[in-house]
């Protein structure tokens, strides 16, 4: 496969700046990975990026797996009902947004070792999209948050 | 690879290789920071004296002919080969070194000697071992360091020493600019190979006197020679001041430096003062060890002897036990007691981890902490521990109650080398191949017998064993022995794994964000560990700056061997005569 077929994520995550607001899904979930990679990495140009991450509720980390980080420094909502499998990370801002959808989690393998795929877009229609599916998903698990209320000032913005 | 920046397409995810080498799994190396604080200028890498001088004088000479600082590259080949000339067929090579191997196999390939055509050199033939390995602890012993504008500076010691340099061999300067060389030429430069034997006399006495710190280290990398402070020294009237451990370690901060040479822990003049000193006291020590253990180069391993020395005050001399006495460094030499503790600390937690591994190894589906200790045989483990006399009754099911076993045996004294059981013994035991529930007893000792030496420490030692540690997984020996004191027997193997567990996960993150490098040993999905399948080998000795403290007091002309032991020579006993 050639070199163009590749994505390096955490590459990626180190150039992206600009961003207000990250939201991420997955099924399963590192919190030491998370926080001292990816979210490390992602708040060297973001510093003030609030962060949400849905993870499906059976690997909701326990307590004995949480640092003192986890949850505080960003949210980390459970989704449960049936098996939570999505991997969606989106970036917005006021000016650009960005997401990348594919197939891995927030684990060191699903990032460094596995065969994973990913497609990264900056499409209006499909950052709608997006969006979308994240109102949907807080509506149904009945989260309120500021930053969700900013999620749907988005939507109705990007409609205009 | 490049990642692609824009454009919308499906991309597979860039798989990230591992890093060839993982040095220090856990971050664990942190709590050897007095030897890194109190020894600047000697690394793990810093084994020859000449290197010293060699470099100070390329680099000398290539600011004052104005040359490509490429040419330092040239100037250290030329040397290593003739070093291996002076050593071809011959087995007395000294340690350390650099490329001795290529240059000896360049030499038997080659009949004229173009130094362009030498190829297999140092970091990819763009820097040499020794100006890479070398140059950090220049700029720490104040011989020279490159200023803000990149233009290398030197003190009046360094110009010194240059000189000194220069003067080893007729025309040095144009002997070691040369591109082209014959083997006959390369004869007449073996005077500047990097052994003990060629260096000059007022070379090495220039150097005792840096590395003794009889000098006046100042801000801005001036330093002249203290022959005020020396002659004190010489009339025995040398004094040690308090010496404390006050440093500000942080894991980030060490963890950003794990790859470079020369960490940089004193940074302002009080603290080069201090270490200065530190330094001439350390050195002092480890010749006072060598003077009163001579010990067997076929023997016992001089890093154990010295472990003894600083943890015990005692050593094993031909069969028998005997004292050593500090004297005027007695409280400086404390420190290094606390030192060796954590030593130990290292092998306890690095035994655990290895422990890890070799289950993970076991299970190619994976496996969990919980499947883990179970597979433990606790009645094998308890068994043990009855046949070591250490728990005699059947109802003991917890580690307190195996300390105050282990502290009634020791009846209030610190462990020594005659007491069963001590630190040495139980560490030593695990390195042999033995069950694994004996590991395990062995395991649980160690950790009591550290922590009871623990709890014995000053405020001054307590120092030395601890750092910024994050509160996550610390590894911190106070927390460690707060938290893992308490629990029943197989929880404290269960928390002990865990602890290892999430400390490597906790560091190959850290190291990966801050560095760039992919140093994993395990993987977690879905609740069950993975073994990577990256082979990591499990040392013992931590302390690789021991030997190289001998090798150069050797270069120094302090230390010698003779019938195959560590000796000090005649200078080497005056100088230790004028402080004990």
């Amino acid at each position: 496969m050639a070199s163009e077929n590749f994505l390096n994520l955490i590459q990626e995550f180190k150039e992206i700046r600009g961003y207000e607001l990250a939201f991420f899904t997955t099924f399963s979930f590192d919190p030491i990975f998370f926080e001292n990679v990816i979210l490390r990495t992602l708040r060297r140009n973001n510093p003030a990026m609030a962060t949400i991450v849905l993870v499906d509720a059976e690997h909701y980390p326990k307590p004995a797996k949480m640092t003192s980080s986890t949850g505080i420094d960003y949210l980390l909502i459970p989704v449960s009902r049936a098996l939570f499998h999505p991997k969606v990370f989106l970036f917005l801002s006021e000016k650009k947004d960005l997401a990348y959808i594919g197939s891995h989690n927030l684990t060191l393998s699903g990032f460094t070792h596995n065969l994973e795929l990913t497609y990264k877009t900056e499409e209006r229609a499909l950052i709608s999209s997006c969006i979308e599916f994240f109102l949907e998903l807080f509506s149904r698990i009945s989260i309120e948050s500021p930053i969700i209320d900013t999620l749907s000032k988005k939507k109705r913005n990007r409609r205009r | 690879m490049r990642s692609v920046k824009t454009g919308s397409a499906l991309k597979w995810t860039e798989k990230v290789p591992l890093s060839s080498r993982i040095i220090d799994p856990l971050g664990i190396y942190v709590l050897k920071h007095l030897e890194s604080y109190f020894l600047p200028g000697i690394t793990t890498q810093t084994a020859r004296l000449r290197y010293f001088s060699l470099l100070t004088w390329a680099w000398k000479t290539v600011e004052d002919l104005n040359l490509d600082p490429k040419k330092v590259l040239d100037i250290e080949k030329i040397v290593t080969l003739a070093a291996a000339l002076h050593h071809l067929n011959l087995s007395d090579a000294p340690v350390g070194i650099r490329n001795l191997d290529s240059a000896t196999s360049f030499l038997r390939s080659n009949d004229t000697i173009r130094i362009d055509k030498y190829t297999n050199f140092g970091r990819k033939n763009r820097i040499g071992y020794g100006n890479y390995y070398y140059r950090g602890p220049l700029a720490s012993l104040n011989i020279c360091a490159k200023n803000a504008s990149g233009k290398t500076i030197f003190s009046e010691v360094g110009r010194r020493i240059a000189d000194i340099f220069g003067k080893i061999g007729k025309n040095s300067e144009e002997q070691l600019l040369k591109e082209e060389i014959s083997k006959k030429e390369l004869e007449g430069l073996t005077p500047f190979c990097f052994c003990s034997k060629q260096i000059l006399p007022e070379e090495k006495e220039i150097w005792r006197l840096v590395f003794f710190g009889f000098t006046k280290p100042a801000t801005g990398l001036a330093l002249s020679l203290d022959f005020d402070t020396f002659a004190k020294f010489e009339r025995r009237e040398l004094t040690f001041p308090e010496i404390s451990a006050d440093t500000e370690i942080d894991l980030e901060g060490y963890l950003r430096d794990i790859d470079k040479l020369e960490s940089v822990f004193a940074k302002n003049l009080p603290e080069m003062i201090k270490t200065t000193i530190a330094r001439r006291a350390v050195l002092l020590m480890i010749m006072k060890i060598i003077h009163e253990a001579s010990p067997r180069i076929d023997g016992e391993p001089l890093n154990q002897i010295i472990r003894d020395c600083l943890y015990y005050k005692q050593f094993t001399k031909d069969n028998s036990i005997r004292k050593i006495d500090f004297g005027k460094l007695r409280e400086f030499s404390e420190l290094w007691e606390a030192f060796v503790h954590n030593l130990y600390y290292i092998n306890f937690l690095e035994f655990a981890f290895d422990i890890l591994l070799s289950s993970l190894m076991l299970s190619p589906n994976g496996t969990t902490i919980d499947e883990i200790v179970a597979s433990f045989d606790i009645k094998e483990v308890m068994a043990t521990l009855r046949k070591k006399g250490i728990a005699m009754h059947d109802d003991v099911s917890d580690i307190q109650q195996i300390d105050s076993y282990i502290k009634h045996m020791l009846s209030g004294n610190k462990t020594s080398l005659t007491t069963f059981p001590n630190e040495k013994q139980v560490a030593l035991d695990l390195r042999r191949p033995i069950s694994r529930e004996e590991k395990l007893v062995d395991l649980i000792i160690l950790f009591l017998l550290l922590k009871y030496r623990f709890n014995s420490f000053s405020e001054k030692q307590l120092k030395v064993c601890d750092f910024r540690d994050k509160p996550l997984c610390s590894i911190l020996p106070k927390t460690v022995y707060a938290t893992l004191g308490r629990e029943s027997i197989p929880n404290f193997f269960r928390e002990i794994l865990s602890l290892v567990k999430n400390r490597h996960k906790l560091i190959s993150s850290m190291k990966f964000a801050l560095n760039g490098t992919r140093s994993w040993l395990l993987t977690e999905e879905d609740d069950r560990l993975y073994y990577y399948g990256r082979k990591y080998r499990l040392g013992f000795y931590r302390e690789a700056k021991w030997h190289n403290i001998v090798e150069l007091l050797t270069d120094m002309g302090l230390i010698t061997i003779e019938e195959k032991r560590y000796r000090l020579t005649e200078l080497g006993e005056e100088w230790l005569a004028k402080i004990f």
